[in-house]
């Protein structure tokens, strides 16, 4: 215990402390600081109280990094600028007389995470931001949060969203596969007669000029345009049919393809579990025993393992191209749910922005809280969207959706031991209280 | 519990909820253990509310049951390091309603303090607070090491408290 407590060293390790870069003997020195001195524990509130406020206020208030720098620029950096400025004189040149050679070149641009680059003969080429990409070579996202860029000399981009896998075909540059996965491309417009062919086992692409998002998955394709249109034609090569911006193309295996609207425009979701569980759905057994008189159908949570703790989880097919809802302010998610042993039940919705810009996903997350009394009862919890937390480097945030979010997932999650979460029906919906209500189904 | 019961819980709770957050993180510093507390604690208030005397002010009886999960979580979480003693953390919880008080005007007086700063501060700031950014790709979007980062946002932190005190002195509370 110390009786001098020093104010300026204690802001000093109270930052180190908040931002994570405290030493073992730092901690040892503020424990004594504030241990028995109620003015160095009165700061320590305070700075802490701070660091909250600032953590809900400047989230709360909308801000963003502003680009352009204001910090000086180091020395170091001049050579940098020098650089920049010779890239932007060929950029110039480019925009206005095409690349000399007018050879299309690709190399890995951004990534992160687990990436593997494989080249002609199968050898592993080391990722390096930049590496060229040519004729043959294969490029891999392992992970859920890995990413890999694809960029051409066009400025054409792809950009592979996590766990998925794309090849260059061997004697085309811009003729890519995908074999699964997720992609977002952004295809500048071609020189006339010049198209890029974007294929995966369902269907084949013509792309020029277009945003869009594609889905692979084992037996189904799905293609979203953000802008512009492409030419789809199926594995065979069946006739193509035109996808303009706004509508989604389903290649399922074996059938026909098919141009829906995009649920970009779709502002409720629903499942009710009557007829087994939907099409492509993740996790959870489906239930048909002790459900509501008027229910045929549930669906109950199973054992999930995440860096060593265990949770039971029931988590919907996740329709990551086409989406299963768009955000508006006045959403509600309906859950009618039971737990044999009541406790805590996190409800995640799972989003990216509907742009073709964007490849992270956000969570967003809502805890409902049951306690004694409701073991075994059918509860029906109403939760307006814009209560959602989301998750951000910090954490989870107060922070609602925004209107360019488009939902393709949601899981729901108990701690272990197993609780018996079965859930009835969920969906979301158009209007509502405005509040949470959480009622017993009679 | 009858339904009213349940609403009446939830719409409290609901409306206590952050000032029950920043004294979770208080004791814990972590925000994802905070999280984590809090969502125990939810249920614990539940498991308690029948108990909750509603002629008495709620946020207290509340502070006190997250207190308890706080303890909890750190019993679960006896391999981790321990940033706070278990006697510092039992002072700091105590109620105390100068403290209180001191804390509420700070977050007012806040407002004005950020509008104050200067506009690279403020930019900072807002990378480590108000967006979604990694600080490390921050720092070197600027040119400066995330050590250097860090010792600036101390600074600019402390800029903000002294702005504070400012206020608290008018009001005679320091």
């Amino acid at each position: 215990m110390t009786s001098v407590p020093d104010h300026e060293r204690l802001i000093t390790l109270m930052g180190l402390l908040i931002d994570q870069t405290i030493g073992a003997d730092e901690i040892r020195e503020l424990n004594d600081c504030l241990d028995g001195c109620r003015e160095s524990q009165l700061l320590y509130k305070r700075y802490l109280d701070l660091h909250c406020s600032l953590r809900l206020e400047l989230h709360a208030s909308g801000v963003a990094v502003v680009a352009t720098p204001v910090f000086p620029i180091r020395r170091s950096a001049i050579a940098a600028i020098v650089g920049a400025l010779a890239v932007a004189l060929v950029a110039v040149f480019v925009v206005n007389m095409g690349w000399p050679s007018a050879e299309l070149k690709a190399s890995l641009g951004q990534f992160e995470g687990d990436v593997v680059v494989t080249g002609v003969d199968g050898e592993i080429v080391p990722a390096s931001y930049g590496i060229g990409l040519h004729p043959g070579y294969t490029i891999e996202t392992r992970g859920s949060d890995s990413f890999a860029t694809l960029v051409f000399s066009d400025k054409t981009k792809f950009v592979l969203v996590s766990n998925t896998s794309a090849a260059i075909d061997e004697n085309e540059l811009t003729n890519v596969l995908v074999r699964r996965g997720r992609l977002i491309g952004q295809v500048e417009s071609q020189p006339i007669g010049n198209v890029f062919r974007v294929a995966t086992p369902h269907a084949r692409a013509n792309v020029k000029g277009t945003q869009f998002v594609l889905e692979s998955r084992q037996d189904r394709t799905d293609i979203r345009v953000a802008k512009g249109r492409i030419t789809v034609a199926d594995a065979n090569d069946g006739q193509p049919v035109v996808v303009s911006q706004g509508k989604c193309l389903v290649a399922n295996e074996g059938s026909a393809l098919l141009v829906q609207e995009t649920d970009a425009g779709n502002f409720e979701w629903s499942e009710d579990f009557e007829s087994g569980l939907p099409g492509h759905w993740r996790k959870g057994d489906f239930e048909s025993d002790e459900l509501p008189n008027w229910s045929k159908g549930g669906v109950r949570a199973v054992k999930h393992q995440d860096n060593g703790r265990v949770y039971y989880q029931v988590h919907s097919q996740e329709e990551w191209a086409r989406g299963l809802f768009a955000y508006r302010d006045d959403l509600h998610l309906n859950i009618t749910f039971r737990m044999d042993q009541s406790s805590w039940a996190n409800v995640f919705l799972i989003a990216r922005t509907g742009d073709a810009e964007s490849h992270k996903t956000r969570l967003h997350k809502y805890t409902i809280p049951l306690g004694p009394g409701s073991d075994r009862v059918w509860w029906k919890v109403t939760v307006p969207l814009s209560q959602f937390q989301l998750q951000t480097a910090n954490g989870f945030e107060n922070v609602p959706p925004t209107q360019d979010e488009m939902f393709f997932g949601m899981l729901l999650s108990s701690p272990a031991p197993d609780r018996g979460l079965v859930i009835d029906e969920v969906g979301v919906k158009r209007g509502g209280p405005g509040k949470v209500v959480l009622k017993r189904v009679e | 519990m009858s339904d009213e019961t349940h609403a009446d819980f939830l719409r409290i709770y609901t409306s206590h909820h952050r000032t029950l957050y920043r004294y979770a993180l208080m004791l814990v510093v972590r925000q994802a253990d905070a999280d984590d507390i809090l969502q125990e604690a939810s249920v614990a208030l539940w498991n308690k509310f029948g108990d909750y005397d509603p002629d008495r002010p709620f946020l207290p009886w509340a502070k006190r049951v997250v207190f308890l999960e706080v303890l909890k979580f750190r019993k679960r979480q006896r391999s981790s390091p321990v940033l706070l003693t278990s006697t510092v953390i039992d002072q700091l919880s105590a109620d105390d309603s100068t403290h209180e008080e001191v804390l509420e005007l700070q977050r007012e007086a806040l407002g004005n303090c950020l509008k104050k700063l200067a506009r690279k501060d403020r930019i900072l700031l807002d990378a480590r607070y108000g967006d979604n950014v990694n600080l490390g790709e921050f720092a070197e979007s600027i040119g400066r090491s995330v050590a250097s980062v860090y010792v600036t946002l101390s600074r600019i932190r402390k800029k903000l408290l002294q702005c504070v005190d400012r206020t608290l002195r008018a009001e005679g509370l320091l």
